[in-house]
């Protein structure tokens, strides 16, 4: 599935660190994903659903409808999907991101300038320190025998 | 192919670096709308300023330290080359070429070390140098492999020359002769350099330059102020620990004014197509908002210096007194100085974007080229604590160095644990197999007795057989000894001594007949003998009384077998002898022929009979012998296999026991360990979220760094 990546924050090390996580047994990890999609369901995509029903114009239910958190170590969510949700064919993908911007290159379609996107609400500190939280109980729990 | 959004709660710092060259690339080949980039490029550029104010601590006492290091490293050249005199115009050379041409010092000294020791004259240097730098402007080569190639040419390889793409000809570099060579350099690259700073990106490069002598002073004043002791080192870290909060409120409110700067600016620009009056006006503003920051900067290094600011509180702490202060004080005047005199390179820059013709395009370009610039400035940031708090990093490897060994140590004693399983499961089966041995050794039981039984009647088969098999030897040897006696008798006829003599008369005179004509009469006689003896037998004479016969010899039993044939009596005769030796059997005589015959043929029917039976008789035993071996070998199994058992048990209950000690070390340190990492952790969190938030964060020792995106 072809994906656009972005990040909410840049931490020094992180790589270096879910390396060394590579290192504890496979179900650490698991552990760790299933915290961390918690982490996601609980407070990204509710902030993301919030910012595209409230911002993104007539455009936003849909785009909310295609919020999920994903499966990964770190928090992740996933935005936007192929199906087709609207009446003329247009899927979440579509529109996101000219319901952001408002440029509508070739479609026909009313698209305005929300920036909803950046409208979302803060979720980072809590989930980074949810997120570390979670890290720290998996290197605890497989690590001291 | 429309993409799905991916979006990430965090990642490595690398991927923002790798992030913003990427936008830099799309921006630039996409010649998005001004106000879609200004956009990211004033989150840089307030991003950058607010770093700015946080990097004049650690990170320029660092550039301070590698400065001087690059500084003595050079002196250490142009001494050991007898040119220490000259050090000093080195330096001012270096730094002349640094502030025009925007080309950190940094990279400059090491250049001019390295053609300073093959030319060895200070002036050639020099001129070697800012060829170096043009023809790296020129080609666009690092200094660094321009220096090189130039470098190795003076020391007589021009090869590294050639791959420049200097436009030198081949002829050129086989003169080897550096003057004509530089010359022809000189002649196709000279006044890039200068061209290249003037440019855009040089007057940023410039930019940034100041920047950095900026930090580079505001360190060196610290290392000054400092002196050398490790106390006093101790204290500059934990009063920066305690200016941080303030340097980065001051960055926030940098930010700000940046950002409110370039907002005026961006709406300058938007109305810019309308009237070039207007920009200029907005361009003054700009100049005004860089001013207006310039000043804030004096401010700030004055209020930072006061006598309860916490550099008062830094310089009282490092007993140093006011002079230190003030020397900070100063520095950071610098500092400020250094950013006012950053205010032409906003005009320079803006100036670019007039003669670009405000094409939204390149202005957005060159506004996120200015954010990386100043991001650039300011990444260094992000690693400063670091930087101080180092051990914390190491102790944090050690943490998942140790974390790692644990869970050696954890899965070794999962093993030891399943191996304990499969012991315990290995008595389980034993005690099965312990029922089932019991079940077999009854049936060994059942089947010993069978066998034994078995055995007893194969025992007096055997017996029996053996009887058999010497009586059938005595018949046989009767049956020889009775093929004897007709041998003996019919050969008896063959006597060489008698055919001998039967040469001669008594008195030696010959008879006439030779020697083989006697043995041939010998031989006819026997022969006729036993024609005689097979007519006898042909005529149903006994076996005995041929034998009998027979044993008469040719002279005798001869002439009386061919009457008893002639006369007819061989049946008469035949049967008084057998008369006769049933009369010998009824006085206890028993070889007599007919039962010896039979005797011969009864046994070896038996033998046969037997032989076939003892091979039954094998074929059941063997699979006695299975039957019988199998629970008995089972039995030895199971006990050998008890023993085993219970010596693994014995030795991994004392592994185990070892184990399970180290482990509970392990363990202990461990639980240690993790709970500084997760309070490292948390701190770091805390201290992230209020660096991205703007408010003051606490002061912690010891963060590991969290960057925002």
């Amino acid at each position: 599935m072809a994906t656009a990546k972005a990040f909410d924050t840049y931490v020094e090390g992180l790589n270096e660190l879910l390396r060394a996580l590579n290192k504890l047994p496979k179900e650490a990890n698991q552990e760790l994903k299933a915290s961390s999609k918690t982490i996601a369901e609980r407070l990204m995509v509710p902030a993301w659903k919030d910012a595209a029903v409230n911002h993104a114009g007539p455009w936003g239910e849909r785009i909310a409808e295609s919020v999920k958190a994903g499966t990964d170590r770190i928090p992740v969510v996933r935005i936007g999907g192929n199906r087709k949700v609207f009446s003329g064919g247009a899927t979440a993908t579509m529109v996101r991101y000219p319901s952001d911007s408002g440029q509508t290159r070739d479609s026909w379609a009313p698209f305005q300038k929300t920036d909803w996107i950046a409208k979302r609400a803060p979720y980072q500190e809590k989930a980074l320190q949810e997120w570390s939280k979670a890290v720290d109980r998996v290197i605890a729990k497989w690590t001291v025998l | 192919m429309a993409k799905t959004l991916t979006v990430y709660l965090a990642a490595d710092l690398k991927n923002f670096n790798q992030g913003m060259d990427d936008a830099a690339r799309r921006a630039a080949g996409l010649g998005g709308s001004m106000s879609g980039i200004l956009g990211p490029a004033l989150i840089g550029a307030g991003i950058a300023a607010g770093a700015l104010a946080v990097k004049l601590g650690v990170d320029g006492v660092k550039a301070a330290v590698d400065d001087e290091a690059a500084s003595a490293k050079l002196a250490q050249t142009l001494q050991n080359l007898g040119l220490a005199h000259n050090t000093e115009p080195v330096e001012d050379y270096i730094s002349s070429l640094e502030r025009s041409l925007g080309v950190a010092d940094d990279e400059l000294r090491p250049a001019y070390d390295r053609l300073v020791r093959s030319i060895g004259n200070t002036e050639e240097a020099n001129r070697a140098l800012a060829l170096a730098l043009d023809v790296s402007a020129g080609t666009g080569r690092s200094l660094d492999s321009v220096v090189q190639a130039l470098g190795r040419a003076y020391d007589g390889n021009t090869a590294g020359l050639s791959r420049l793409g200097a436009g030198l000809d081949t002829a050129t570099l086989r003169t080897g002769d550096m003057q004509v060579i530089t010359a022809q350099l000189a002649a196709t690259f000279s006044g890039q350099a200068q061209t290249s700073a003037q440019t855009f990106e040089g007057q940023i490069g410039r930019l940034s330059q100041a920047a950095d002598n900026m930090k580079e002073a505001f360190g060196a004043g610290l290392l000054k102020a400092l002196g050398d002791t490790n106390d006093a080192t101790q204290g500059l870290v934990d009063a920066m620990e305690d200016l941080e909060p303030q340097l980065e409120a001051a960055g926030g409110l940098l930010g700000n004014v940046v950002a409110q700067g370039a907002r005026t600016y961006s709406e300058a620009i938007g109305r810019a197509g309308k009237s070039s009056e207007e920009t200029r006006q907005q361009i003054e503003g700009m100049n005004t908002a860089g001013t207006i920051i310039g000043a804030w900067l004096g401010e700030l290094g004055a209020s930072l210096t006061g006598p309860n600011s916490p550099l008062g509180v830094l310089s009282r702490l490092l007993g140093a007194g006011s002079e230190q202060a003030e020397e900070l004080g100063v520095s950071i005047q610098y500092s400020a100085i250094a950013a006012e005199r950053a205010v032409p390179g906003f005009t320079a820059i803006t100036s670019a974007v007039d003669e670009s013709g405000a094409e939204a395009a390149d202005t957005s370009v060159r506004f996120l080229t200015l954010a990386e610039a100043m991001n650039a400035v300011g990444g260094g940031t992000f690693n400063w604590r670091r930087e101080i708090a180092g051990a914390t990093d190491d102790a944090q490897e050690f943490a998942i160095e140790l974390n790692y060994n644990a869970w050696v140590a954890k899965m070794n004693a999962a093993a030891a644990a399943a191996a304990a399983s499969a012991t315990g499961r290995h008595g389980s089966s034993m005690s099965s197999a312990t029922v089932e041995a019991d079940k077999l050794t009854a049936a060994e039981r059942r089947l010993t007795a069978a066998y034994e039984a078995q055995s007893t009647q194969f025992e007096t088969t055997r017996a029996t057989l053996v009887q058999h098999i010497s009586d059938l030897e005595e018949a046989g040897q009767k049956a020889r000894d009775y093929a004897d006696g007709i041998r003996q008798g019919l050969t008896a006829g063959l006597d060489l001594a008698a055919a001998y003599q039967g040469q001669f008369t008594r008195e030696g005179e010959l008879t006439g007949v030779s020697l083989i004509e006697g043995f041939r009469q010998q031989v006819a006689q026997v022969k006729w003998f036993g024609d005689v003896l097979t007519a006898m037998k042909a005529q149903g004479a006994d076996a005995g009384f041929i034998q009998e016969v027979a044993g008469l010899g040719p002279g005798i039993g001869g002439p009386l077998g061919e009457q008893l044939i002639k006369d007819g009596l061989v049946p008469t005769m035949s049967a008084e002898w057998v008369n006769v030796q049933d009369k010998i059997n009824e006085l206890g005589v028993q070889l007599v022929p007919e039962f010896m015959n039979q005797g011969i043929a009864d046994a070896q029917a038996l033998v046969n009979g037997m032989a076939e039976q003892l091979s039954k008789e094998g074929t059941r035993l063997s699979k006695l012998g299975k039957e019988i071996g199998k629970p008995v070998g089972a039995s030895f199994k199971a006990q050998i296999l008890e023993d085993v058992a219970e010596a693994v048990r014995a030795v991994e209950a004392a592994a185990t026991a070892a184990r399970a000690e180290r482990v509970a070390q392990a363990s202990a340190q461990q639980a240690r360990v993790t709970e500084q990492a997760v309070a490292q952790a948390v701190a770091s969190l805390v201290a992230k979220s209020d660096a991205r938030t703007g408010r003051p964060t606490t002061a912690a020792p010891s963060r590991p760094v969290w960057v925002l995106g």
